[in-house]
Parts: C-alpha cells; structure tokens; sequence
C-alpha cells in the first residue's frame, strides 16, 4: 500500500510537467502581450516626447523576463530549477546572484505588473480563503447526500422520495452561477434582505469583536457554500441512490433478512458500506470540480479566494498566476484521483494494490 | 419515470408491431425506441428539445424588425439612385477626359492592376445598377431617358476604346447633360403632389436576408418536427408495416431528410443569393418618420430586433406587470420607479415613449414580453436569437468530441496492445486536466480575429472533453471484439475498416448515445458560463450566458437575470432527462 502510494505521488510530477508544458506554450502562442499591457500606462502618461525611453524600458523589462527568449528557453526557464535570466545560474552564462528558481525549486514567479509580488505567496494566501470553503461544503454535500440516499434508495416509490428525487433533478440541472445569482436576488437587499451578498467581511469588520466577527464570516458564507454544495449534493445523493438499489436487491442482503436482522441494522450495517463504493470513487471528481466552480462562486460573490486570482490573471494576462492556478487546480485533480483510489481499497476489502 | 409505466395497462401501450411481432424479430435499436417511447417524461423532453430548437430556427421569422413583405416607395432609396445614375454618368465622362496613360500613371500603388477599360465597364455597370433601381419606381412611360443615356454610355465606351476620344468624349457629354436633365426631372419629394407619380415597389426583406444555411436547418427542423406524421403514413402505405422494411428504410429517410434539406438550401443560394432589400434596415423608424410612403406591409409576430434599443424604455418590466405601466409622459404608473415630485411638486421631466409602426401600444402587454435591457433592447427577442449561439454549441461540441472519442477509443479497444496503451495514457493525461481551467484559458486567450470565439469555445471543449466517450468506446469494443459475430466478419476478410464501423461500432453506440446527452448538457452549461464570466460570445451576438453576465450587478431588474438562466435551467434539464430516459431504455437491469 505505501509503496503504491509512493508510487503514485511519483507519477504526478511527469503529469504536472506535462500540464505545465500545455498551459506555458498555450499561453505563449496567445498576443497580446503583457508589456504591452504594462507600458500602455506608462506611455499614454508620457505623453509627448519620451517614446524612446518608453521603448527602453520595454527592452529592460523583456530581457530581465526572457520575453526575448525562444519559447523553449522560457519554459526551461520556468520549469527550473537553473535560473536562466541575467542574474541566473553561472552554467547559463548569469551572474550567479540568484541560481536557482522555477517550478522544481518551489518558485512559481512574480507578478508581471507588480514585480515585488510572488506569486506563491499570493497564491497561498488566496488558498485560505478558496479550501476551508470547498472542504467545508465537500464534507456538507457528503453529509447530506449520504443520509438522502440512502433513504431514497431503501423506500422506493414512496411519495416523499419521489419528491425528493425530483426536486434532486432538478437541482442538478440549475447552472452554479444563475443558481448565485437567484440565491443573491432572493436574499439579498432586492428581496427578503437577510444575508449579505458580496464579499467575506462587513466593511466594519475591523471594529467587530470576536464573536460578532465570526458571525459576521458566517453570515457571508452561507450562500456561496449552499451554491458550491447543491450541485455536488444532488450528483452524490443520485449516485448514493444507485449504489443502494444496486445493494439491497443482492443476495447477502436478503440472508441478513431472512436470518432476522432488524431493518436498520440491515440498512446501516449491510447496506451502506457497500453501496458507498460508488460515490468514494467521486470524490476524484468532486474536488476539481469544486476548484474549478471556484473561479463562478468567487465572481459572483466577489470573495477573494483563488478562483477570482485565476479570473484576475486571465483578465490581465498574468500569465504566471494562470500558471500558478492552474497547475493547483492540476494537482488537487491528481490528488483527488489518488485519493479515491485509496478510500476504494479501504472500504473494499476485495480491492488490493501491489 | 418508471412509475407510469409500471401502473399503465398493457393494452394503452401504443405498439405499432404488436400483432407481427411474432413473425419479426426486434433489432437492438427497435427495442430503444420503444422503451423511449414508453417513458412519457422522456417523449416530453425531447418535444421540448425540438421545439427549443424549433424556435431558435425560426428565430428570425419569430421576430424580427424587418418586414416579411413590403410594397412601398422608399424616397430616400430611390432619392440616392437618382443622384448615383447622375454621378456613374460624370464619372464616365471624367474617365473619357483623361486618356488611358494618365489613367494609368494617376492609380494608387496597391491598385496597379486595374485597366482603363475596367474603370469604364465598371462605371457604367454602376450606372446600369441605379438605373434599374430608378425603373421599379417610376411609371413606364417615364424611363425613356434612361434607357438613351445607358446606350450613349456604352456608345462612348466603345469609342473610347476604339480610340476615337472626340467621338467618345461628344457621346459621353451627351450623355452627361441628359442624365443632369434625367436627375431634376425625375425629383420627387413625399410632400409634392401632381408631378411624377411613383410606383410602390414590393420586395420580402426577411427572406432577402436569409442565407442558404438558415433555409438548411428551417427545412430540416419542418421535417424533424412532422417527422411522427408523415413517418407513420410511410410505414403504413408505403412500407405496409413490415418491420423488415421499415428497419431497411431508416437509413433512405434519414438521406431524404438530408438530402432535400442540403437540395433546398442550394436552390435558396441560387435564386435568393445576392438580392439586396430596401436600402438600410430600420425600416419601422423610416416609416413611422414617413421616408417610406408605406402602401401594404406584413410584419412577423413580433416586431423588434434583435439589438433594436428603445432609449425611453431602458429597464423596462415585462409589460404584462403592473409595474410596467408607463403615462404618456413615460413616467411609471405603478411599483419602486414612480418618480417623486420635488420640492416645488414639480415631477423630473420624463421621456415619452415613442411607438413606431407596427409596434404594439405603450402599455400594451405584448409590448416587451420580457422586458428590456440597459438600453431599451427587448429581452425576449434577446433570448430567442441567443439560443441560436447556446443550442448550437451544445450540439456542435458534442458532434465533435463524440467523432474523436469513438475513433480513438475503437482503435484502442479493437487493436489493443501498444495502441492500447498509448491511447488510455493519453486518456489518463487529459482527464487529470482540469477542464473548466483549461477551456477558459484558451477561449480567453485566443484572439478574436483569429478565431471567433464562439468557434473557439466549441473546438476547446470538444478537445479537452473526448475522453469519456473514448474510455466507453473502447470498453465495448474489448467486450465486443471476442465475439463470434465480429470473428466471422474477420473470416470473411473483411478489412479491419469495415469491421470497426459496419460491424462492432453500431453495437457500441448504446452507451456513447447516453454519454452524447449529458455532453450536450455540459456543452451548453460550459459556454454559459464561460460567456458570464465574460471571455465567450461578445456584443452585439448575445448567448443566455452573455445575457446573464449583461445582468450582474443590476438584481433589482430581476427579469434580466432570471429568464435567461430559466432557458438554460430548461434545455439541461431536458437533456439530462433525455439521458437518464436512454440510458434506463438501454439497461434493462435498471428498470427499478
């Protein structure tokens, strides 16, 4: 089992490298360039006159990111670990001032526009916000999904799990965004005017003490993790669904009936360890999508998590936070599909790994 | 959807074969047929797919601001041929005046091809052009002088060409000084009466502006939608219910359909192809101010364009609302927007609405069924020509990722070994891509004059997307490949070709139907959310998606935000019925 495991997280560095490849030449191949983004300030404050120091500094600017570079050598550039540029390693012909950097070494860049920022660090503040929220409406959509399951599952054709199975449907079929905005609508201050729609704090969130800050965080979050976790939880619910009616028509059940076991012990003994099975293996699903429903939720309800970074760096060509946020939402993919395949073995005393 | 069945007699179950079906056995896609048929949700959905679709191809007959028909005289139209026909004729005379070689030395450098004779014919054939829009409007006995001043052109050409400049130039100054004569006495305004009497001319702007592929999906969509009718008396009369027959005319009707659409369509680019309308397209202003002298018109059921604004109208209810309902100062009656009188009791100026012709009252409810936008354009016409961009990708998308998930997953699965390998590491590497991530980026990042970007979105989807149908695909192959039906068409020695496609691949399809439902679904969801967040489709061509991320912001014009969402909500619910209908249809194991 160690082993496998090793084995796997092995694996994922060629996979990263290869989604890193993809999204680097994707991005290269794309105009519109992020100097020129840059320097447009710059030379429409200019004014008159100085286009040539404009033009020089453009030169500084690409030479110290290696935007002059083939395409290749900014990849290996960015992938690491040498530092190619002018204070790069001495193997490369650089000073030696700072020889390392890049992807292998930890170092996922600066911001273009804002060269003092890391990206990384950015990044990890921005995750903060982005995994307590998807964590906490993962474990909420399992919670609820589990016990609607299994009960749609064990009562079929009763008038209340029709309902329920209907209004599940239903709910799979509304798109995550129109979903925000119609819960903003209702809540918000055009409708009942209950919760707050945007952003995580009050703006006099500072003054606030403990408790009334942690209510005021509460209050804010209630509608993006309902928005996150309806779809999931309709998916999980209809998937549990399955695996119960798959369950309760095998044989051992109808043993551990006949031999007089109450139905609840049937049901929570016999029954729902083996119809989990199938939605375990979503787990490998849920995460990404749950990332990449970060980027609608994060927008619609303006919070400052790693979904609006990405849309912020799509929207300025930052072409190191697209990067940065997509390899995240690449690996939490593998680690998704890694981590199902260990729950798989877990509850599954059938499967083993060599 | 199980439950109805369940509870229906067996006798109400319509089953056209019944009593032959002793005698014919039932093929694989009999059987899904009738199990869909069964599943009265599913025969629900899918009447709502088709008439969704049905609306979207009919979009521009549904609502449209051009007039279907229209027999009127456009003064404007033809004030601007009578002035061409005058500058066309001038314009010959100038090039007579100058001789080729300086003709050829004056052209511009990018130009150097052109030849005198060229200028020549082109100026007149301009000329010929205003002169024939001239004749529909004037009365017969009116159009002498065109005719002799379009022959004293060519006149002059030909001398021109000939050499013989004084001729030419004598002909052509002629020429000149009856078309300056042609022009004043030809000048009619709408107001002065006696003179000239004009002649309304008829034309059909709607259908004028119709091009060849929008015949092609109304054709098809007329007989999608009589399909029930008219396949039921071709197996009753022409095919007299023989279940052997029938099964062997799916693939002619299929070609019928097709093909007629494909015929029809070609006519269309043919006959229609190239027709020019009334000058201009804003053809309710120009008749309400009068510029067309309107004598009969026909006009679809909805008059508004799709990016036609109504400045007065800005946020505008739906106006079967209350609150809709406007003074004639256009100051709201009712609800939040009544404005409030000042200090002096005096009310903010309001702007009156201006009603054009053909357009429903003020206060009409059918005025804007949904409402309007932020500048007066009529959502409902918005969400109608939307559907055109959201339904298409769905399809499209789909179309695409099923070809490349059904190729690489029968090489997979039927040759195996290192083609095997190779093709399911691919899978692999594609599947651990976060999709959404990487569809955004690229719709986000190629250019628009590259690609639009809606073609763009469809591509993207379809690359990053194929590899589910692929892993199915392949999967029924390695359950099918071992078979004996498959050995004995390899006996026969068939090529591998036939084998995949004629032979293992219509029984594979079961599954990638199922699969085909839900990727529509996703399609559809996809490009609505990559157009709210503002990288898909842009002005002035709007997606329900578009509309949404038009919407933000502005929750207080609640029909903007929740009809076009509605539509979205809508279409995938169909689809994800349609899907589960099928893939219960294909299982008999799951008929619970």
């Amino acid at each position: 089992m160690f082993q496998y495991i090793l084995r796997r997280l092995l694996l994922m560095i060629p996979t990263l490298v290869g989604v890193s490849f993809v999204m680097f030449m994707l991005l290269k191949l794309a105009p519109g360039s992020v100097e020129s983004m840059k320097f447009a300030a710059t030379a429409s404050e200019g004014g008159s006159g100085d286009t040539g120091d404009v033009e020089a500094m453009v030169e500084k600017f690409r030479k110290k990111y290696l935007l002059d570079q083939p395409n290749w050598k900014q990849y290996l550039h960015y992938v690491g670990p040498f530092n190619l540029g002018p204070d790069g390693h001495e193997m490369w012909g650089g000073t030696g001032k700072d020889p390392w950097n890049g992807l292998l070494a930890m170092d996922l860049g600066n911001k273009f526009l804002d060269p003092s920022v890391r990206v990384i660090d950015e990044l990890k503040e921005r995750l903060w916000v982005t995994v307590p929220i998807a964590l906490l409406s993962v474990i909420l959509s399992y919670l609820l999904a589990l016990p609607i399951g299994i009960y749609s599952g064990v009562r079929q054709g009763h008038p209340l799990e029709v309902t329920s199975t209907v209004m599940l449907f239903l709910l799979y079929a509304i798109p995550t965004f129109w979903g925000g905005l119609m819960l903003q609508m209702i809540f918000g201050k055009t409708g009942l005017d209950l919760l707050p729609v945007l952003g995580l704090h009050d703006k006099n969130a500072d003054q606030m003490g403990g408790f009334a800050y942690f209510i005021d965080l509460l209050k804010h979050l209630i509608l993006p993790i309902l928005v996150y976790s309806y779809g999931s939880l309709a998916y999980l619910s209809r998937q549990m669904r399955v695996g119960v009616v798959d369950t309760i028509t095998q044989d051992y059940i109808r043993t551990a009936r006949a031999k007089g076991l109450s139905e609840k012990v049937v049901v929570l003994k016999h029954v729902l360890r083996n119809s989990m099975i199938p939605i375990i293996t979503l787990l490998a699903s849920i995460l990404p999508i749950l990332i990449g429903g970060s980027i609608i939720v994060e927008v619609v309800f303006d919070i400052p998590g790693m979904g609006r970074y990405a849309y912020e760096g799509l929207t300025y060509r930052e072409m190191n936070v697209v990067m940065a946020t997509t390899l995240f939402s690449a690996f939490m993919t593998i680690v998704g599909i890694l981590l199902s395949d260990i729950m798989y073995a877990v509850v599954d005393p059938r499967i083993r790994y060599e | 959807m199980s439950e109805a069945t369940k509870n229906e007699p067996p006798g109400l179950v319509p089953d056209e074969g019944q009593d032959d079906a002793a005698v014919y056995s039932k093929d694989y896609w009999d059987n899904v047929f009738e199990q869909v048929g069964r599943r009265p949700l599913v025969k629900f959905a899918i009447a709502l797919l088709a008439l969704l679709y049905a609306t979207a191809v009919f979009a521009p007959l549904i609502a449209n601001d051009r007039p279907y028909r229209i027999e009127a005289i456009d003064y404007k139209e033809y004030g601007d041929f009578n002035r061409n026909q005058l500058s066309f004729a001038r314009g010959v005379l100038e090039l007579v005046e100058t001789t080729p070689e300086a003709f050829t030395a004056a052209l511009a450098e990018d130009n150097k091809d052109r030849t005198y004779e060229d200028a020549l014919r082109d100026e007149v054939a301009a000329f010929e052009n205003s002169a024939n829009g001239l004749r529909v409007y004037l009365p017969d006995d009116a159009e002498a002088p065109l005719g002799s001043i379009g022959n004293k052109l060519e006149a002059a050409v030909d001398a021109a060409l000939a050499g013989d400049r004084a001729g030419a130039l004598r002909v052509a100054g002629e020429a000149a000084k009856e078309a300056q004569e042609a022009r004043d006495a030809f000048r009619v305004s709408k107001d002065s009466d006696g003179g000239l009497q004009l002649e309304a001319k008829t034309s059909w702007p709607v259908l004028e502006s119709t091009t060849a592929i929008e015949i092609f999906f109304m054709w098809l969509w007329v007989l999608v939608l009589t399909w029930p009718l008219w396949n039921s008396i071709w197996n009753r009369i022409a095919l007299k219910r023989d279940r052997e027959r029938i099964r062997k005319a799916r693939r002619k009707k299929l070609g019928l359909v097709l093909g007629s659409s494909a015929i029809v369509a070609l006519f269309w680019a043919v006959l229609v192809g190239g027709q020019t309308a009334f000058h201009g397209a804003e053809y309710k202003t120009r008749i309400t101010n009068g510029d067309i002298d309107l004598a009969s018109a026909s006009f679809a059921p909805i008059t508004m364009g799709m990016s036609e604004s109504h400045s007065s109208e800005r946020f505008r209810p739906p106006t079967w609302i209350k609150n809709s309902a406007l003074t004639d100062m256009g100051h709201y009656k009712f609800g939040p927007r009544v404005p409030e009188a000042d200090q002096f009791g005096l009310l903010p100026p309001g702007q009156k609405v201006e009603v054009l012709h053909s357009e429903p009252d003020v206060n009409d409810a059918s005025r804007f069924l949904l409402g309007t936008d932020n500048i007066g354009r009529d959502l409902f016409v918005r969400i109608l020509y939307g559907g055109r961009i959201s339904l298409m990708v769905g399809i499209v998308s789909t179309v695409l990722l099923v070809l490349i998930g059904v190729v690489m997953g029968a090489l997979a699965g039927y040759f195996g070994g290192i083609v095997d390998i190779l093709i399911s590491r691919l899978i692999e590497i594609f599947q651990s891509i976060p999709a959404f991530f990487i569809i955004l980026t690229a719709v986000a990042i190629i250019p628009e004059d590259k690609m639009p970007p809606i073609f763009a979105i469809v591509v993207v989807i379809a690359l990053v997307r194929w590899t589910g149908v692929a892993r199915l695909v392949r999967a029924e192959f390695l359950r099918l490949k071992d078979q004996e039906f498959v050995i004995a068409a390899q006996a026969l020695g068939l090529s591998n070709r036939r084998v995949i496609f004629r032979h293992v691949l219509p029984n594979a399809l079961g599954p990638v139907l199922v699969a085909a439902a839900f990727s529509i679904a996703a399609g559809i969801l996809t490009e609505s959310a990559v157009s709210f967040l503002g990288f898909g489709v842009k002005v002035p061509i709007p997606s329900w998606g578009s509309l949404l991320s038009e919407a933000r912001g502005v929750a207080e014009y609640w029909w903007l935000q929740i009809f076009p969402g509605l539509l979205i909500f809508v279409t995938v619910f169909s689809y994800n019925i349609v899907g589960e209908g099928v893939r219960d249809a294909l299982d008999p194991r799951r008929k619970v």
